[in-house]
């Protein structure tokens, strides 16, 4: 398991692309097939794991969507029907390599796909349903409405996202940055700034700074917008 | 809250926590870079990466 999991750590710090991606496929398969460690099951048999990568797909992308939707789906699904049976670490790695295979194919694979897009997304949001930390949950529901375009409810789910988690945790901070950041690209300035009042209280003093610079960053680039605003409204008065 | 530690120890999979500190604040300060250089995108996609690289590890207990 040492070995996954330093493969995972690697992963992690990977920019996003599609060698990122099978590689984080790639990994979850192998966790699930080939037990490594105390206490490790085989989950799968690796005829079941390597189906979608085998199967007649048409090009290479539409072969990686079924292994994202096999991935994400079928093999998330089994992870929560046998937690009871997989050992604590097995089970942990195995939901946090899932998550990276969710990260690299929205990030790296969604933008490439057109005719599998739907399908992509469906999967992703069948992910989220298996997420098992409300945090988690809701970070990964935000980006596929994110990718709906269905911005306010993708604003709803970072907000929860933010509200699920302790100032103390080491995502704190990232997840003000994420509902800000979408807030922000919105023009809904008003609530960014009420997103980061709101925090202000909880924040702790190592945070304090990088929160300061996002308020400021609010009321100037509010500031740098209004000017068009009322070129706009002039615009329309006439 | 912060998340319960109930069915274990931390299998500790996930990177130190010094290394996160730093990496996940560099990738926030260069998702700002991405968004005040209109690439939504790429700051959304560093956001969330530094929060894979922050979030603590699942575990089996979170959903019991």
């Amino acid at each position: 398991m040492t070995d996954f999991a330093e493969q995972y750590r690697q992963l992690l710090t990977t920019d996003e692309s599609i060698a990122t991606l099978d590689s984080a496929l790639s990994l979850a398969r192998r966790i699930a097939t080939e037990p490594a460690g105390k206490k490790a099951i085989r989950l799968l048999d690796q005829s079941a794991a390597d189906a979608p990568a085998l199967s007649g797909g048409k090009s290479a992308n539409s072969r990686r969507v079924e292994s994202v939707e096999w991935a994400l789906t079928v093999l998330a699904g089994e992870i929560e029907t046998r937690s009871r049976d997989l050992p604590p670490v097995q089970y942990s790695l195995l939901r946090d390599v899932l998550l990276l295979v969710f990260h690299q194919a929205y990030f790296a694979l969604l933008p490439s796909v057109a005719r599998d897009r739907a399908r992509l997304l469906a999967a992703f949001a069948a992910f989220a349903d298996t997420v098992p930390h409300p945090s988690d949950q809701c970070q990964v529901r935000g980006l596929v409405e994110l990718a709906h375009e269905r911005f306010a409810t993708a604003v709803e789910c970072f907000r929860s996202a933010l509200a699920a988690t302790h100032a103390d945790e080491h995502d704190f901070l990232t997840r003000v940055q994420m509902l800000w950041t979408v807030l922000v690209e919105q023009h809904r300035w008003n609530d960014a700034f009420r997103c980061l009042v709101d925090i202000y209280p909880r924040v702790t003093r190592n945070d304090l700074e990088e929160v300061s610079a996002l308020l400021d960053r609010t009321f100037m680039e509010a500031q740098q917008y209004k000017p068009h605003l009322r070129g706009k409204a002039m615009v329309a008065s006439r | 809250m912060p998340r319960t530690t109930i069915g274990g120890d931390d299998p500790a999979h996930d990177l130190p926590k010094e290394e996160k500190d730093r990496l996940e604040r560099d990738l926030r300060a260069k998702a700002e870079l991405d968004r005040r250089a209109a690439r939504p995108k790429d700051a959304k996609g560093k956001l969330n990466r530094a929060l894979n690289i922050s979030r603590q590890p699942s575990r089996t207990a979170q959903h019991h």
